[in-house]
């Protein structure tokens, strides 16, 4: 009774098309409705770098019948089934997702596309289900050919398992679905009835449901060639640095201590990319530790060197945001040839700012990094931190080392554990620094004392750069996360103070060392915030982000397009770093004014103040632009490849990325159709034909 | 309206025959084709100037070698166009998105 009555549908929604021509355009949509059901889409999308490209591409419109699988045994049996059709979109869980399982539903040459389900209500996508052994999809290697140690020879491998996944070429279209918000679950919820449907009916009762992707990308070839013509954007966006020392400048021969850590992340689904494990808990810890140092007794800015916060954005595709700002703080004074036609920085060469001009990197005496520290890769719930540090000068982190190592276990630290932090070589083996910000710093000069904290020894977790990264123990996050910014925070205090000797402090250096406490309220705040919910108290108090008709929840971390895309992580570190290194009430000789953002027409701040969170207030903290050092922009406002042994990573530009449910007839009553459509041509054409000789001869005899 | 080829005299279609094999030329070398094809259907004409026979062949040559060139030439660029660079983009006068 069902199908007969889709199958009328079918065939009425068919003859609707035709006669949608001369309809309005009104009825048009309605027609559209009748046939097509447009589902949310999460595409895997195509990249491009100096040597070719990666990720998916459909030159036409893929449609497939949709396909269940939902183990590999399912797999080899779509494969092998030789009573099926022509096209399927193959409906997987996502962690049958590896090239191998796409050669094996390639080789049915039947293939259209393939959802991959990230999560899922049915049991066969929940997260129950997930196999035990996860499989990074970065490389056994992540950036390593951009790293520190990219010529030396049998590099260390901090991925070994890494499948290589993200930079596979795919032919055809690759979705996720993700039960993650309204929308995505409602998309999830009618595939999945769809294709339990097809199930049902064995995938021969027709009409079956299926699917319809337009995925087609522009880019092709590698940067150099899309560039060129114009398909591809640089990929990028902002980073954010600041400093409490608002005086700070090339000159004055203070040293500066850098604490730093990544903002983005990337994975196959780009809307999915989440990265808690891979930047935004050392994201969060860097807040907080500019939070805890915030509150130290004795002024930051008043210290014997100056404390540098940097957040970096594209740090997933090759460091292309530490590497820019280590290029464009070593080639400073920056030669401006076409000053901009308002604001700051320099129209060519493009700078969206100059102050950090004032930074000079040869007095930069150490460097804090937070890596991975969300403590999801682990086997379950370690809470060591291991300190990395480069294995080439190695003896120019020795000291900083030993004080870290010796602050992570000193009593004195609001963490209970002792022993919180080891170095990493303690077993002995010596493997450098895993892929981190610091190398782009050690890159330009080596003796830098650097020190790398993260939650694994010899391997990064298995979750690095991967989709599923969406479920950890909050509360062993939360510790290792406060663990680690109490360890840098007050590391970085003593750095800036010149103290080597705890022993050695001056009663109000022990008193101002015992006011750094990590809020770990603040922290859970931040990862809760800055992982699923946008829209959190905290961030609404500095972005008002609830103001919005459509409040954000979870948002991608990858760092989307240079200039094209908000920034909504940056925008929050920049305001949140504004506040915890801006000049402090009491030193201010007036109080903060507020007001300036709930009512700008009667509070209006001072030329050299920023309104933060409703309040004006001075800040050394800026912007960052973030892309592949090996691209540059000419003085068109165009990108070129200026090295193409650097980082040049761009997204391709794509026509607009959907796909849509409709059913489908059986190819023998398609061909039917086909047959009846040719047949009434011939038909009409001798009617045609007859007629007008029949008239010819008619009208001749009158 | 034109005399049909059949009709015309020796001379004129000598005439149009040398025009159209020195119109060639002019970076037009349909008109070597269009030679053969025209006179076609008179080549065997007794009254015909054998120098008409010799404009044919020398088109028919010309257009054989040209036909050659341009078929290679085609070849070499739709499978190295890509490979050729800025210079290829120049080259190309729709560039094909997505390849």
């Amino acid at each position: 009774m069902v199908s007969k009555r889709l199958r009328t549908s079918a065939i009425l929604s068919r003859v609707a098309i035709s006669l949608a021509a001369v309809c309005y355009l009104a009825s048009a949509q309605d027609i559209y409705d009748t046939i097509y059901n447009d589902i949310g889409s999460l595409p895997c999308v195509r990249l491009l770098n100096a040597t070719g490209f990666v990720g998916c591409q459909s030159m036409g419109a893929a449609s497939g019948v949709l396909y269940r699988a939902d183990t590999l045994e399912d797999i080899k049996q779509f494969a092998s089934d030789g009573g099926l059709g022509n096209q399927y979109t193959v409906v997987i869980p996502y962690w049958l997702l590896s090239s191998s399982n796409v050669d094996i539903l390639k080789s049915s040459k039947r293939l259209a596309a393939i959802l991959a389900v990230v999560n899922g209500t049915d049991p066969a996508h929940a997260v129950a289900a997930r196999p035990t052994a996860i499989i990074s999809p970065d490389t056994t290697c992540p950036n390593c050919e951009f790293g520190l140690y990219a010529n030396t020879p049998n590099q260390y491998q901090w991925n070994p398992a890494g499948s290589g996944l993200l930079f596979e070429q795919f032919d055809f279209p690759i979705y996720a679905l993700n039960t993650m918000d309204i929308r995505n679950t409602m998309s999830y919820a009618s595939v999945m009835q769809a294709v339990n449907r097809n199930r049902d009916k064995g995938y021969r009762d027709y009409p079956l449901k299926s699917l319809q992707f337009h995925s087609f990308m522009w880019g092709a070839q590698d940067t150099g060639a899309c560039l060129r013509k114009g398909w591809c954007t640089p990929v990028g966006g902002a980073s954010v640095w600041s400093t409490p020392s608002t005086n700070i400048s090339y000159t004055d021969e203070k040293p500066i201590v850098v604490i730093t850590a990544a903002m983005d992340s990337r994975s196959l689904f780009h809307d999915l990319t989440l990265g808690v494990e891979t930047s935004v808990a050392g994201m969060v810890t860097v807040l907080a530790v500019a939070e805890a140092l915030s509150r130290s007794t004795i002024p930051l800015d008043t210290m014997s060197k100056h404390i540098v916060y940097t957040l970096f954005t594209g740090e997933a595709w090759g460091f292309s945001g530490s590497q820019r700002f280590v290029q464009d703080i070593t080639s400073s004074p920056i030669q401006c040839e076409k000053p901009p036609t308002s604001g700051s920085g320099c129209a060519y060469p493009f700078y969206s700012d100059l102050e950090f001009q004032r930074l000079n990197p040869a007095n930069i005496e150490a460097i804090l990094e937070v890596g991975q520290i969300a403590g999801m890769g682990g086997a379950g719930g370690s809470s060591i931190l291991y300190a990395h540090v480069d294995n080439i000068q190695e003896s120019a982190s020795t000291a900083l080392l030993n004080q870290i190592v010796q602050i992570g276990a000193n009593g004195s630290t609001t963490v209970p554990d002792s022993n919180a932090v080891q170095a990493a070589s303690s077993d002995g083996v010596k493997r450098g620094l895993p892929p981190s910000s610091s190398m782009s710093f050690l890159k330009s000069r080596g003796n830098i004392p650097t020190v790398v904290l993260t939650d694994f020894q010899k391997q990064m977790s298995a979750l690095t750069n991967h989709d599923q990264d969406d479920s950890w123990n909050t509360p062993n996050t939360v510790n290792l996360i406060q663990q680690a910014a109490s360890v840098i925070s007050k590391t970085a205090w003593l750095q800036a103070q010149g103290i080597s000797d705890s022993a050695a402090m001056t009663p109000a250096q022990t008193e101002a060392i015992a006011s750094i406490q990590v809020d770990a309220g603040l922290v859970q705040d931040l990862l809760e915030c800055l992982s699923f919910n946008y829209s959190c108290p905290l961030v609404d108090r500095y972005l008002n982000v609830t103001a919005s008709p459509t409040p954000p929840a979870r948002l991608p971390h990858y760092s989307g397009t240079l200039y094209s895309q908000s920034q909504p992580f940056p925008i929050f570190a920049w305001s949140f770093l504004a506040n915890m290194t801006s000049v402090k009430n009491t030193t201010s000789p007036t109080p903060r004014v507020t007001g300036c953002s709930s009512m700008p027409a009667t509070v209006q701040c001072g030329p050299k103040e920023y309104c933060v969170g409703d309040r004006c207030l001075v800040s050394l903290t800026r912007y960052h632009d973030a892309y592949g050092t090996g691209l540059a922009m000419d003085s068109n406002s165009e990108y070129y490849i200026k090295d193409a042994s650097k980082p040049v990573w761009t997204e391709s530009t794509w026509d607009p990325i959907g796909l849509r449910m409709f059913d489908v007839t059986s190819p023998g009553s398609q061909i039917a159709e086909l047959m009846t459509g040719l047949a009434l041509t011939l038909v009409s054409s001798g009617v045609v034909w007859y007629s007008r000789r029949f008239l010819k001869k008619t009208l001749k005899e009158d | 309206m034109a005399k049909p080829i059949e009709k015309m005299k020796p001379e004129e279609i000598l005439t149009a025959s040398k025009k159209l094999f020195f119109g060639g030329f002019a970076l037009l070398p349909m008109l070597w084709v269009y030679n053969i094809l025209y006179v076609w259907p008179v080549r065997n004409r007794a009254d015909l100037s054998p120098q008409v026979r010799h404009y044919m062949l020398l088109s028919g040559i010309l257009s054989v070698v040209l036909f050659v060139v341009f078929s290679v030439w085609f070849g070499i660029f739709v499978n190295q166009r890509l490979n050729w660079g800025t210079t290829g983009d120049t080259l190309t006068v729709v560039l094909v998105k997505g390849v």
